[in-house]
């Protein structure tokens, strides 16, 4: 394919910042309703893991443009091109999120002050989710434009983020059973709900074909990703529900949710790679 | 805004490629890259009748593509740079080379495989039916260049009024509906409706880079 478009990047793209959008929400959240000045600032240090994944994904989405220098025309298409939503969406949650990072090592920091950047950025993040999602309603492309595309994207988010929210709360040493509970709760529905949705995506798929392809020959391994996907996210979920439990050292917590983020975004990533192989037009 | 667009009569199209090199030479691309394309659909079989006898429905026909305009180009609509325009006066879908960023969305998005990237500008580029060439009030130098005389380009309307029977597709190009090209198309009698399943594109290899199956 000579269009440009990276696999590769875009899968890397779509699986670290949608997620990073989610675990900063579960920050955000931690944040808002946090007990103690001290759990407050140790949460706010922690913001930099979430803005650094999505910012590590952003990065990788722009590696695949042609030419750079003319980049910033893509804010030109705003309101016009799913794209160029995205691109805004993105720019501003990883400068509500960044800003804030910095700004809350301020010495006094107004908890309203904080408190209201934080809602941006949840708002600017549910943003990006969704434009991100949007961005593959292409006509052209039978294969992506389907009511899957953007359900696979947030199922996604949903499975990773929270794990990973769950390593940036329990690296801030905050342990809210309440919300660890329902992180890991969401994490086990989204994979529920992913695996799903995967399957009836490759069942759809016999039915999509073009001039010189059938869809499904596109991605002879998809059912094989799906699995891996089902295999790494219950892997992933159970590691992350696991370092819930009280009783065990903080490290092996920690330990327990590295893991399982790295294997939560793994189960992502598999099927993001399908996703970007699925591409085809309704022509040649 | 009048839109200008191609003809192309596939009764007269022996697929010899003139059209192509003469684009080639004149907009001087490299070897990797061509604006105009011709692709051989073919299909059918020989039946043995088992008395000695054979029926044949095989077919094979050409059919020469640029960029078809169209009204609703999937290219422009989702390019995020707006570096994809339609020419105010000739409805012409030309790339600005200052706003491109080379992310590839008309590559992807383009039904008829016309937006390539170029790798060493790192742009998209494609066939601007020789928009220069129709402001000095010349004619296309693919349409120019036929030895049939299969390509003619003007006014779509005056194009499609001139000509009885025109289609604005024939397979294995795909339904209109998605785009409105602005081609006008005479079907030879082998021509097959858009969507048809009979045959194949037998040179996928040189026109999408896709090897026939």
């Amino acid at each position: 394919m000579t269009s440009g478009f990276d696999a590769f990047s875009l899968a890397l793209f779509t699986t670290l910042a949608p997620a990073g959008v989610v675990a900063f929400i579960a920050l955000a959240l931690a944040r808002l309703g946090v007990p103690g000045r001290e759990a407050a600032v140790r949460l706010d240090r922690m913001v930099a893991l979430p803005f650094s994944i999505a910012l590590v994904g952003f990065i990788a989405s722009a590696t695949h443009l042609g030419t750079p220098a003319n980049a910033l025309h893509v804010f030109s298409g705003v309101g016009r091109s799913p794209l160029s939503n995205e691109v805004l969406a993105a720019v501003a949650f990883l400068f509500l999120a960044g800003s804030y990072w910095m700004a809350s090592f301020k010495e006094r920091f107004p908890d309203a002050l904080a408190r209201l950047w934080l809602l941006l950025g949840i708002g600017a993040g549910c943003m990006l989710a969704v434009c991100t999602s949007l961005a593959y309603a292409v006509r052209t492309v039978p294969t992506w434009d389907t009511p899957f595309t953007p359900a696979n994207l947030v199922l996604g988010a949903l499975l990773a983020g929270p794990v990973l929210g769950l390593l940036c709360l329990g690296a801030a040493r905050v342990r809210s059973r309440g919300l660890e509970a329902a992180l890991a709760i969401v994490s086990f529905g989204a994979l529920a709900a992913g695996a799903i949705v995967l399957g009836m995506h490759a069942e759809s798929l016999g039915g999509i074909a073009n001039n010189e392809f059938t869809a499904a020959s596109l991605v002879p391994h998809y059912e094989a990703a799906v699995i891996a996907h089902c295999a790494l996210g219950v892997l992933g979920a159970a590691a992350a529900a696991w370092s819930i439990r009280r009783t065990q050292p903080e490290r092996l917590v920690i330990v327990l949710r590295i893991t399982a983020s790295i294997l939560a975004l793994l189960a992502v990533f598999v099927t993001r790679i399908g996703f970007y192989h699925l591409h085809m037009t309704v022509g040649f | 805004m009048t839109q200008y667009g191609f003809y192309f009569d596939s009764t007269r199209c022996t697929g010899c490629r003139t059209c192509e090199m003469a684009c080639k030479d004149y907009k001087n691309l490299p070897q990797t890259i061509a604006y105009r394309h011709v692709y051989d659909y073919e299909g059918g079989a020989w039946t043995d009748a088992g008395d000695g006898t054979y029926t044949s429905d095989a077919f094979a026909y050409h059919v020469s593509l640029g960029c078809q305009h169209c009204a609703m180009p999937a290219c422009m609509a989702k390019c995020p740079s707006g570096a994809i325009s339609k020419d105010t006066d000739t409805g012409l879908v030309l790339i600005d080379e200052e706003k491109c960023t080379g992310v590839g969305a008309c590559v992807e998005t383009c039904p008829y495989n016309v937006p390539v990237l170029d790798e060493e500008a790192k742009k998209g580029v494609k066939c601007d039916g020789c928009a220069e060439r129709v402001s000095a009030g010349l004619k296309p130098i693919c349409v120019e260049a036929c030895p049939l005389r299969a390509l003619e380009f003007g006014d779509i309307e005056e194009l499609r009024a001139a000509h009885e029977g025109t289609v604005a597709g024939i397979a294995p190009m795909p339904s209109p509906d998605e785009t409105t090209p602005s081609i006008a198309i005479l079907p030879c009698p082998a021509a097959k409706e858009p969507g048809d399943a009979t045959g194949a594109i037998a040179n996928g290899k040189e026109v999408t880079g896709v090897p026939a199956a």
